[in-house]
């Protein structure tokens, strides 16, 4: 008995110290990261909503969703990045399949910007702690070279979905043959480089 | 080295080109574009070199309480821009730095450097270190980062800040050569003894022509010698009590100690005395008499490294004894009468003739380390323990009073010089 209430005394010891701890981390928290971790958390909640059918997110799941894309932001050094981008990567098939939802432009490249935002926001989160002071420079050039990737992606995309409409049925082949080939020349491409020294 | 971010953009890219290979879906082929568009942009130039860090210091002499201003640069020698650097650096607490605490961040294109000034306060005396730094680069949007790169702690000497003393009574035995106390012996001085018949070797100048021309025979005006007196300044660091709080909060005893001492040393040496110090602990380290400013320095430079030296045996044989201790020297020992092994240090010097005062560096207001239930009495009879040590020591002839800055020793010193004057029975 005195030992549960020894672990019963620890716990909560354990307990007092961890909520200390993230007051100090709330009370030293600089504008610049939050700023990151926010954007992080707001590409992922949009992308939720651009992916998942809106019946679906009116429902319980929608909170759930909406949790989860908390986590990059929480955690960004973290796995739960990944799964949570093909989370919405699944929800985008299911949106587009099952509920036969017509896939836009608009909402393909929004939604493609975001999981972008959300894989290279926390690609900045990991590296930025959260007490730290930024130079402004820093989150600037950041995004505007993400701007610049996802301005080359919506050229990209409008190339690939007007050649796949004027070849009609033959869009699935044109997806496999272009799939195919951007696959070899990013294997090519990073092979290379693993070999080149800098 | 990649990061986690260069995984996670691989397995993304490859995920969503195999499923849309396998599912037919165009879609799937440009929400995997920016993923390898972004990676393959970033990754196209590397930076090979790791950063380049360096601390420095500006300002040489800092007291307790003075502005303290380093530089930190980082410098890229690479050809590539890092997309940014973090930089950390350790401070001692004893240093306030503004934002001292916080990691940095800013990009550092190729060739250049970047400097992040910072400044505070020293808030206690001692040696104190300023950083190390560490440095690492983030290079391919996140994909890449460096592997550390640091540069050593840089020391800060803090000198404390000296209480200002000033004791007007005279050495109860100044017994140097050439100095500012009045002595009893007859040479060279300013003070006026009387006139006496004019012998072999006295000075032409000195002639009083008023009453050799009366007398008709030479008389000279004879004079009693001014010669300089040793100050050995003896600190007892067997033990350290109290919380220092810098140099805006409260001082524990070595605090008191070290900023005594210097007080104290800092006034004779200005009169021109010569100041020696030494330690009661385990280290007994000693500093020799010698005066002028560059012993004032020198002193300051000792009492950096004071610190509490506790020991189970007593310091005693050729590392401390009453041999250390001219005769002659008025010795002022800075105790906060802690240990009982000082309290019978000082009967034993008492008993061997040594001019002695004990400067009580306890703080007031000092309190149990563990409230409890009879901490209250504890200390209480302690604190009775403490008076009776004391009262001891004075009726065998030390004076113990508190320090308190300018003229706390005064009325001390003079019934020193008092009891120098008198004969005495000293034991061999």
């Amino acid at each position: 008995m005195s030992g549960f209430l020894n672990d019963l005394h620890d716990m909560r010891v354990g307990l007092a110290s961890r909520i200390r701890r993230w007051r100090t981390m709330a009370a030293r928290a600089t504008p610049g990261p939050m700023l990151v971790r926010g954007t992080v958390w707001a590409a992922g909640a949009v992308a939720m909503v651009l992916a998942y059918p809106i019946p679906l997110l009116l429902d319980r799941y929608g909170l759930v969703l909406l949790t989860l894309t908390a986590l990059p932001a929480l955690a960004p050094r973290s796995l739960f990045v990944t799964p949570v981008t093909l989370v919405a990567v699944i929800g985008w098939l299911v949106s587009t399949t099952g509920y036969g939802a017509p896939p836009s432009l608009l909402h393909l490249l929004g939604l493609a910007t975001c999981l972008y935002v959300v894989h290279t926001g926390a690609a900045l989160a990991a590296q930025v702690p959260y007490d730290a002071i930024v130079a402004p420079a820093v989150l600037v050039r950041w995004f505007t070279r993400a701007g610049l990737v996802l301005g080359a992606t919506a050229a990209l995309a409008v190339y690939l979905l007007v050649l796949a409409d004027l070849l009609g049925g033959t869009g699935t082949l044109l997806a496999t043959l272009a799939g195919f080939g951007v696959a070899v020349g990013l294997a090519l491409f990073l092979a290379r480089l693993l070999r080149r020294p800098g | 080295m990649p990061t986690r971010a260069f995984g996670r953009s691989i397995v993304i890219t490859g995920l969503l080109l195999v499923t849309a290979v396998v599912l037919g879906r165009i879609d799937l082929v440009v929400l995997a574009a920016p993923f390898a568009l972004g990676s393959a942009l970033a990754l196209r130039r590397r930076p090979v070199g790791r950063p380049e860090v360096r601390i420095a210091l500006t300002g040489q002499l800092l007291a307790e309480g003075g502005e303290l201003a380093a530089t930190v640069s980082v410098g890229n020698q690479d050809v590539i821009g890092y997309d940014l650097v973090v930089l950390r650096t350790g401070i001692s607490r004893w240093l306030d730095v503004h934002h001292g605490d916080r990691p940095y961040l800013a990009p550092v294109s190729p060739g250049q450097i970047i400097d992040v000034a910072l400044g505070g306060q020293a808030l206690r005396w001692g040696r104190h270190a300023f950083g190390p730094a560490t440095v690492r680069a983030v290079a391919c949007d996140g994909l890449l980062v460096s592997p550390l790169s640091r540069a050593p702690a840089r020391g800060v000497k803090v000198y404390p800040l000296t209480e200002p003393f000033e004791a007007a009574e005279a050495m109860p035995r100044a017994a140097g050569l050439v100095g500012g106390h009045r002595s009893r012996r007859p040479g060279e001085g300013g003070e006026l003894a009387g006139v006496r018949v004019f012998g072999p070797g006295d000075r032409l100048r000195r002639i009083d022509w008023r009453v050799s021309l009366r007398t008709r025979q030479l008389h000279v005006a004879a004079t009693l010698s001014d010669r300089d007196a040793e100050v050995v300044l003896l600190l007892d660091v067997l033990r350290e009590a109290g919380r220092s709080g810098g140099v805006h909060g409260a001082a524990s005893v070595l605090d008191t100690t070290v900023r005594a001492a210097a007080g104290i040393a800092e006034h004779y040496l200005h009169r021109g005395d010569r100041v020696a110090m030494l330690e009661y602990g385990f280290r007994a380290r000693r500093l020799r008499p010698a005066s002028g400013r560059r012993q004032y320095v020198t002193a300051l430079e000792w009492l950096l490294d004071t610190r509490a030296s506790a020991t189970p045996y007593e310091p005693t044989g050729p590392l401390f004894g009453a041999h250390l201790l001219p005769a002659n020297a008025l010795v002022v020992v800075l105790t906060p009468l802690l240990d009982p092994r000082t309290a019978a240090m000082l009967a034993r010097l008492a008993r061997v003739g040594r001019f002695l005062v004990a400067v009580d560096t306890l703080p007031p207001g000092l309190t149990a380390p563990n409230p409890g239930e009879w901490a209250a009495v504890a200390e209480r009879l302690w604190r009775l323990e403490r008076e009776n040590v004391i009262g001891a020591l004075r009726e065998y002839g030390v004076p113990v009073v508190a320090w308190a800055g300018a003229g706390s020793l005064d009325q001390v010193l003079r019934d020193v010089s008092r009891l120098a004057a008198a004969p005495k029975v000293v034991f061999r």
